[in-house]
């Protein structure tokens, strides 16, 4: 590495001090002398920026990149400020109600254009939208004449007779008919037009509501309030299952939201959260992960031989240090090594989260063959880590449950706690919970990162929050809850939020700022 | 089965007593919602002389959805395809309750005079007609001799 004028901005922070005491994570140096890769005598500065990480606690801490000012909206309040838009539009428009949910839906709910192009041009927005703001009643025909229905050929007197502004007369049952039709058919119904050939005059709200029966209308209404959600660019459906609430973003360009139902999702793909790594890069790699042969990845991903004994290992719990049932051999699960060089007491440091590529490879020609391979094992490695925290993600309903019980056994051994007291335990499971899935789409993130001063210090964050992850989980899991340290899961908890947060805004906002 | 609605039966009267010129359209004794059709290649296009038989079929709905219709004699046409399906823009999404068995028929009449590579359903026919129209009206003509007598 050539001497640099660049300044690293590090995320980590001061406030990291605050895990000092009984624990020790090893290094809180910046980088050991070990750390080839990163190598101090450089013209780097790591530019301190810890700020007091008050709220730490604060679960909208977490997600507080750019504009996250979200709203979560269950089904009643969707129905509810469709209708207030409806209403707005009313009566700032002066058209009735049935034409407001025309022209929002026409202009995909977005007001403010709506309302500059109807002042600006009234014309066209109402050809846009097919109404007529003149004439938006049912006609009768005249009822001193016999009518024939040219649907149904039946004769009716006119008054019977039902028509839109464009005069195509009906009987009142065949327009039902045929509306209750248009509605059984799909979404579509929301601009169902007036059954003539051709005849494009739309069949607005109010006109719906006022002939067709109510099991149809409530169908007729839940389109409409699809339609919110689905042309809206504002507001997405929360992907967890059963959830059925939707999420409003007024800028519409966030990333990460979280849904009541505790759901985080990016809100630009609508797939699971998955920072730091971009939309594209996730299409990628899900798309490479298909790839790989079935069996392969299958293996890989659930089932690692013991180092020692061999024996075959499939890992059913969410912490990485693992003791065979076998011959009692720890070892971690991520790098398959012993697991006292994990551990700070020997001395030991923890880097199994980094690639070497020069360890693999120090000749000078390859053939394509052993590209390939390298390419392969590259991957691999990247996908080893991936599919491990995804596997302890899956796990976390059964933490979450683990933690209440947790929080009952612990509020019954000392009486005089409350719910309150033990609540920290929850706050680091969900810490561990967010660090684990954040962690999952850093090897995503990496896998496509350049080699680079970059690269080294956003491995140097990742593995420090590993490190972190680790052991909270050892905490929460090995722990029997009677001997649970208070003070000592707060600390950790907090000192992984910090480190979780630094990570993310340092890969939003490139680790490596160009010095001015 | 429910009574047969008053508009069918007016329809299937109508088109028994005037039917439209090259068109001949008769209910099956067993199920008057199911039509025999016969329809005469339109003059001056490749299908001329040729006899087509079509079944039609009226669903449940009908007029609220439109009749099913299929060509049963076999047709070198861009916008049929080979099990006699119809791209027809009327029998999908354009239907409209006040449109009728008549002037469905007579629409399918236009497309056989008509027809339209541009959107097909028998890809390799509108292929075809696009790089070689005389060859591929030569081919519906020869199709029409041997298939529509």
């Amino acid at each position: 590495m050539s001497k640099s004028n660049k300044k690293i901005q590090s995320p980590q922070s001061d406030s990291m001090d605050d895990t000092d005491g009984d624990i020790d994570y090893g290094s809180d140096e910046g980088g050991s002398d070990e750390e080839g890769d990163f190598d101090e005598d450089e013209d780097i500065e790591i530019e301190i920026e810890g700020e007091e990480t008050d709220g730490i606690y604060d679960d909208t801490d977490l997600n507080r990149s750019k504009n996250s000012d979200f709203t979560s909206l269950s089904a009643e309040d969707l129905i509810n400020s469709q209708q207030e838009q409806v209403i707005h539009c009313h009566e700032v428009l002066g058209v009735p109600l049935g034409i407001a949910g025309a022209l929002l839906r026409a202009y995909a709910w977005d007001k403010e254009k709506l309302f500059l192009d109807f002042f600006d041009n009234r014309d066209k927005v109402i050809k846009k939208a097919n109404v007529n703001l003149n004439d938006y009643v049912f006609h009768k025909g005249d009822a001193k004449k016999e009518m024939t229905c040219p649907v149904c050929y039946d004769d009716y007197n006119g008054g019977l007779m039902l028509s839109l502004s464009c005069k195509h007369f009906l009987c009142r049952r065949c327009m039902k008919d045929y509306l209750e039709v248009e509605i059984k058919d799909g979404p579509a119904c929301l601009h169902a037009k007036c059954p003539y050939p051709k005849c494009n005059v739309l069949v607005d709200e109010t006109l719906v509501k006022d002939i067709v029966d109510k099991k149809h209308y409530s169908t007729y209404s839940k389109f409409i309030a699809r339609s919110f959600v689905d042309d809206n660019p504002r507001i997405k459906w929360c992907p967890a299952p059963d959830c059925g609430r939707a999420v409003y973003c007024p800028e519409g360009i966030t990333d990460t939201v979280t849904c009541t139902c505790s759901c985080k999702f990016c809100f630009q793909c609508g797939k699971e959260s998955h920072v730091p790594c971009s939309c594209s890069e996730l299409v990628k790699w899900l798309k490479k992960e298909k790839d790989e042969s079935e069996t392969a990845t299958w293996l890989t991903a659930n089932t690692k031989d013991c180092p020692k004994c061999n024996r075959s290992i499939e890992k059913n719990g969410g912490c990485n240090h693992m003791t065979c049932s076998l011959c009692k051999y720890e070892f971690c699960w991520v790098c398959m090594e012993d697991w006292k060089d994990h551990s700070s007491g020997t001395g030991g440091y923890y880097k199994c989260n980094r690639y070497k590529p020069e360890e693999l490879a120090g000749r000078t020609k390859e053939t394509d063959r052993e590209t390939a391979r390298r390419e392969l094992q590259k991957y691999m490695h990247y996908f080893k880590r991936y599919a491990n925290h995804d596997k302890s993600q899956k796990l976390e309903k059964q933490l979450r449950e683990k933690a209440q019980d947790k929080m009952k056994e612990l509020t019954q051994i000392n009486k005089y706690s409350s719910w309150v007291d033990v609540e920290y335990i929850q706050k680091a499971v969900q810490t561990l919970i967010d660090c684990r899935g954040s962690l999952k789409y850093t090897y995503v993130y990496g896998y496509y990162l350049d080699e680079g001063q970059e690269k080294n210090l956003f491995e140097y964050l990742q593995e420090d929050l590993e490190r972190v992850t680790e052991r909270l989980s050892e905490i929460l899991e090995s722990t029997p809850v009677e001997q649970f340290d208070r003070d000592e899961i707060i600390a950790t908890t907090r000192s992984a939020a910090t480190r979780l947060q630094h990570l993310l805004e340092g890969s939003s906002n490139g680790l490596v700022v160009e010095r001015k | 089965m429910s009574s047969l609605p008053r508009r069918i039966f007016k329809e299937t009267q109508k088109l028994i007593t005037e039917p439209p010129p090259g068109i001949s359209a008769t209910p099956h004794e067993d199920n008057l919602r199911h039509f025999k059709v016969i329809i005469t290649g339109p003059a001056t296009s490749p299908y001329e002389n040729g006899i087509f038989n079509l079944e039609l079929f009226l669903p449940d709905n009908y007029p609220m959805v439109p009749p099913k219709v299929r060509f049963l004699t076999k047709i070198y046409h861009p916008n049929i395809d080979r099990l006699g399906r119809i791209c027809l823009d009327i029998l999908k999404d354009k239907w409209s309750p006040a449109l009728q068995i008549r002037t469905v028929l007579l629409s399918i009449q236009a497309l056989l005079s008509s027809p339209n590579p541009d959107d097909p359903l028998a890809n390799d026919v509108a292929e075809h007609w696009k790089k070689d129209e005389n060859g591929a009206i030569a081919k519906a003509r020869e199709w029409t001799q041997t298939h529509a007598k």
